[in-house]
């Protein structure tokens, strides 16, 4: 179920009748639709949203309005709100999306706002949209959606920005091109006229020339400081008096002037004001509530507030919610904490009893706020509890985890349940070290067997979440050492959940089989683990839970994968996609995950077409949603292509954008990134730091060996025939020698535990070190074996991202001749014209040839093989952009990186050495 | 920068700052800047003055102003051996 947005929020301030008109700005402000961005940038009580509430009166067209809040830090939720704010104007505008956003995972930032500026480059007519009270949100990933948005502004938008302070974007570029309008302080302050027109016409006063210039001086204009001056001098007879005293005081004019609007109202008025003073939204109802006397009515009240303009701001129509005006509620808050007969306990007060309304109200996240405000943690932990399964199955458990993390750490002591919540709301946040100190504190209710015991003083206000304590807390115990690697711990405490004893619910046992099921696959127990997940999957799949099942099909599909069955890999991930049909919520979910594995598949076998088509459909379907670890793997996939293409430093980026995406989680850890970037640092030719990773993982050839680090030993073989390169004679012997004993163990266990994919691989790496020691004719033999088992499944990537080392083995193994089986010699084949080798002259390519004329170290990809083309074709750098729609700047770094891998240093030099290695179509 | 830990014993060396806007504003407001002493001028300026525990504490102070719409004049940290000893330092909400 998604989480509500507040009407209130989108709700347009409708002008104050008794508003003053100010054309000047309004002129401004029309003058600035012309450019992209409007920017109200003036402290607080300037008359900000007063302004921009006239003046879109005036206007024709159509405007989404959002004041944003604290709350809106958080980039998805702005994305809602933002979204909701369009759809007031264009209601068909983005409703896929909408749903998208209110998900539990949504999908990642970036693709949603490609979606939606997308969506309103096709808009029909123009539209204004207001961001009020920008300065509230305070974060950069917001920061970051308004700058795309700036970057790629549809035509017909307008953004207008009303702000405290400057938001953090490009505003001196955007000045500079001319697509910012800009009215700060300087232009919001009220001239002598203005504050005429106010003073004497709009609230109704009488005040000579001398006056208004006094008062305009004394408040600098500032329109707040001007409306309470009003509202000070209304009914009054002695004005000289209080221009006198006001003019000649010192004291800041808010302070003062509040004072005199306070001490002219009514006992019962001020007492109002001064409670509600607590309440970030108010109506009549919750307002009787907060102020608890019978002789004041809410509504009633708030009626003759806004009919005596105290600040009082209307959130809807229909009159029913509203809000202080900011620096007014601001100021009554001060006051309340200052009233002589009102000590602190009673604000407390204020705030139990509008907690108590809005849970009884059902609005949980209010309930919590003023819970905690109130300092009452006994309500805190008790809205707690009974809240986390609705808060956890929506996307508000980080919101709960804040309020909870207010309690005092006693009150977490003796209350299991809440306790126990409590540590899953630290697991699915990633926190593992938090959810051990409440994991624990939780388990001081179980007895040796880890059943419930009656002995300790016990808080309990879920009732029905008590007996399955054992079970809930065994399974967070299982997922959190099978996040942490410690799979002997999540057997055990997976069998407890699954103990009979305990009598547990269906979907909670299968919980506990799949996570046994991650502790075989960590283990490298692969067909144990794999029964275990589609044991999971047929569970979920008959109980009708097709989100859990196709959640883990791809678990199957990895599993298939490690064993060397790319086709039956293929097969799993085919027949998940068909399990129902694409607008099925859960299969919405699944399915960009599902054409991930798809693509990755596609492009191993070395068929670009089928991985670009697969990569295309999961980049459309997560636009509309996704898993949370989606955008950890898209990373991880475009970084496997940038380093296929030989993009080594875009590869390198995106992988670091996976480490910081990735959230620790009970699927096993098999490729460490930092493993994965070392092998680009030794693609690139850069060992320093691929020593240094080394070093850092305490790695040597005589390590222990496990399928969790099987990937990281790999690497390390790697490392040190890369190292050997650098050696001659003995040193380099010992470092090819070390690495071959190594392989060998490898192997052994890679064959035991039935890894074709690592073994292939392993091989591939024997048949290298043994090249390198000169001795071809082993470094065949491993070939050949390798070649052996690859060739069913169609292995391509792994063998030519290997390398000129290894496409030289190849022709070796190639010209060999009739001395090999006809089907890998023609595999054999099909992999070198994959990877466009072509020998160096003679068929005796051996693994000593230099390969200098032969190849290229590093592969041209196929932009920059259709960038030398065009090049070759004569076209200038201006015609290329043009020609294949890209920036002047990227054609640079294409042509960049292609003097990089040819060796050249000019155009001429480029196309002839393109026509030497045979790159180039004849024109 | 001076640095923000004191060498010998480890312990973090508090700061004191002082904000000096535009206005008078009643000690009453002492609370609202978290406890921190609140002195007027004559030419109708206040100081707001006290121990701040780091820059993510300042910056709360100063948003504090800036919400307030008060007129900002300078910011500057004192040296608290110059100064007064009793200063007294911003409390967070949970203690008061």
């Amino acid at each position: 179920m998604a989480a509500p947005l507040l009407a209130t929020k989108l709700y347009r301030p409708t002008p104050r009748s008794s508003g003053v008109l100010r054309p000047r700005l309004i002129a401004q402000l029309n003058n600035g639709l012309d450019r992209s961005l409007t920017l109200l940038a003036a402290p607080a009580g300037s008359g900000k949203t007063t302004l921009l509430s006239q003046w879109l009166a005036e206007g024709t067209w159509p405007v989404a309005w959002l004041t944003l809040d604290d709350d809106d830090r958080d980039p998805v939720r702005f994305m809602a709100y933002m979204v909701a704010a369009l759809q007031t104007v264009v209601p068909q505008l983005g409703n896929q999306l909408l749903t998208t956003l209110l998900a539990p995972q949504p999908p990642p930032i970036a693709a949603m706002l490609t979606t939606l500026i997308n969506e309103l480059a096709t808009l029909a007519q123009p539209v204004v949209l207001v961001l009020d009270d920008y300065h509230r949100v305070h974060s950069p990933p917001v920061d970051q959606i308004l700058a795309q948005l700036l970057a790629h502004m549809p035509p017909r938008l307008h953004l207008v920005i009303a702000t405290r302070e400057n938001p953090q974007l490009a505003l001196a570029s955007m000045r500079a091109r001319g697509q910012l309008s800009e009215l700060r302080a300087v232009d919001l302050r009220f001239t002598l006229a203005e504050a005429t027109t106010l003073l004497n016409q709009a609230m109704g006063l009488d005040l000579a020339p001398a006056a208004i210039a006094t008062l305009e001086a004394r408040t600098e204009g500032w329109a707040a400081g001007l409306y309470l001056v009003a509202l000070s001098l209304r009914g009054r007879s002695d004005i000289a008096d209080f221009l006198h005293s006001f003019s000649g005081s010192h004291r800041f004019v808010l302070d003062y002037l509040l004072e005199e609007v306070l001490a002219r109202q009514p006992v019962a008025m001020r007492r109002f004001l001064l409670y509600t003073s607590i309440l970030d939204r108010l109506c009549g109802a919750l307002c009787d509530a907060v102020v608890a006397d019978p002789a004041i009515a809410g509504s009633a009240t708030l009626d003759a507030i806004e009919r005596a303009n105290l600040f009082l701001v209307p959130l809807d129509d229909e009159r029913r919610w509203y809000r202080y005006h900011h620096l007014f509620g601001e100021l009554l808050r001060q006051r309340l904490g200052q009233e002589p007969d009102l000590p602190g306990e009673h604000i407390a007060a204020l705030h139990a009893r509008a907690s108590a309304w809005y849970e009884v109200h059902g609005l949980e996240l209010e309930a919590l706020q003023h819970a905690a405000a109130a300092a009452d943690p006994v309500r805190l932990a008790r809205l707690a509890e009974l809240s986390w399964q609705r808060m956890d199955s929506t996307f508000q458990s980080v919101a709960w985890r804040r309020w909870v993390q207010q309690l005092p750490a006693a009150f977490l002591h003796d209350r299991p349940v809440l306790s126990t919540q409590y540590a899953w709301a630290h697991l699915d946040a990633g926190d593992l070290e938090a959810s051990e100190v409440y994991l624990r504190n939780a388990e001081r209710w179980l007895d040796a067997s880890r059943a419930l015991r009656s002995a300790e003083p016990v808080v309990v206000v879920a009732e029905e979440q008590l007996h399955t304590l054992p079970v809930r807390i065994a399974l967070a115990r299982s997922y959190l050492a099978q996040a942490q690697g410690d799979l002997a711990a999540t057997v055990h405490y997976a069998g407890l959940a699954l103990d009979p004893a305990h009598a547990a619910e269906p979907l909670l046992r299968a919980q506990a089989e799949v996570l046994l099921g991650f502790a075989h696959w960590s283990a490298g127990d692969l067909d144990a683990a794999y029964q275990a997940i589609a044991g999971w999957v047929e569970h979920t799949r008959q109980t009708g839970q097709l989100a859990f099942a196709l959640a883990s099909a791809f678990g199957m599909a990895e599993i298939r994968i490690a064993q060397g069955q790319l086709r039956e890999a293929a097969r799993i991930y085919r027949q998940f996609l068909q399990l129902a049909p694409p607008d099925d919520e859960a299969m919405r979910q699944a399915a960009p995950h599902l054409h991930l594995g798809l693509a990755l598949l596609a492009h191993e076998q070395g068929n670009d077409v089928a991985a670009a088509r697969e990569l295309q459909a999961s980049h459309e379907c997560s636009l509309q949603a996704s898993l949370i670890d989606w955008p950890f793997r898209w990373c991880l996939a475009q970084a496997r292509l940038q380093e296929s293409a030989g993009a080594w430093g875009g590869a390198l980026d995106l992988l670091d954008e996976a480490g910081r995406l990735y959230v620790r989680n009970p699927v096993p850890d098999l490729r460490p990134i930092a493993a994965i970037k070392a092998r680009l640092f030794l693609r690139q030719g850069n060992l320093a730091p691929a020593m240094a990773w080394a070093a850092a993982q305490g790695l040597a050839a005589t390590d222990e060996l496990s399928y969790l680090r099987e990937f990281e030993h790999m690497t390390f073989a790697r490392v040190l025939l890369a190292r050997a390169q650098h050696e001659t004679g003995e040193p380099g012997e010992r470092l090819l020698d070390a690495a071959l004993r190594l392989l060998a163990r490898l192997l052994a266990a890679a064959e035991a535990g039935g890894r074709s994919g690592s073994i292939i691989e392993i091989l591939l790496l024997r048949s290298l070190a043994y090249a390198a020691l000169g001795d071809v004719q082993r470094a065949l033999v491993s070939l050949a074996q390798g070649l052996a088992l690859a060739a069913p499944e169609g292995y391509v990537r792994l063998f030519i991202d290997e390398g000129p080392p290894l496409m030289r083995l190849l022709a070796a193994f190639h010209s060999a001749g009739s001395r090999q089986p006809a089907v890998l010699r023609g595999y054999c084949e099909q992999l070198l014209v994959a990877a466009r080798y072509r020998p160096a002259g003679t068929a005796q390519a051996s693994a000593s040839a230099t390969g200098e004329q032969a190849i290229l170290l590093e592969p041209l990809s196929a932009r920059e093989r259709e960038v030398l083309q065009l090049i070759a074709e004569g076209l200038s750098n201006q015609e290329l952009a043009a020609r294949l729609h890209i920036s002047l700047h990227t054609v640079k770094v294409h042509t960049r990186n292609i003097y990089g891998k040819l060796g050249v240093t000019s155009r001429t030099q480029a196309v002839a050495r393109g026509q030497a290695l045979g790159m180039l179509d004849r024109p | 920068m001076p640095d923000e830990h004191h060498p010998t014993t480890g312990m973090q060396r508090l700061a004191v700052y002082r904000i000096r806007v535009r206005g008078q504003l009643d000690v009453c407001w002492s609370d609202w800047f978290g406890g921190m002493a609140i002195t007027t001028t004559e030419n109708g300026e206040t100081l707001i003055t006290g121990q701040v525990a780091d820059q993510a504490e300042l910056h709360g102070l100063l948003r504090q102003v800036r919400d307030l719409g008060l007129k900002l004049l300078a910011v500057n940290q004192c040296d608290p051996a110059a100064g007064s000893p009793q200063l007294p330092s911003p409390r967070s909400a949970t203690e008061q």
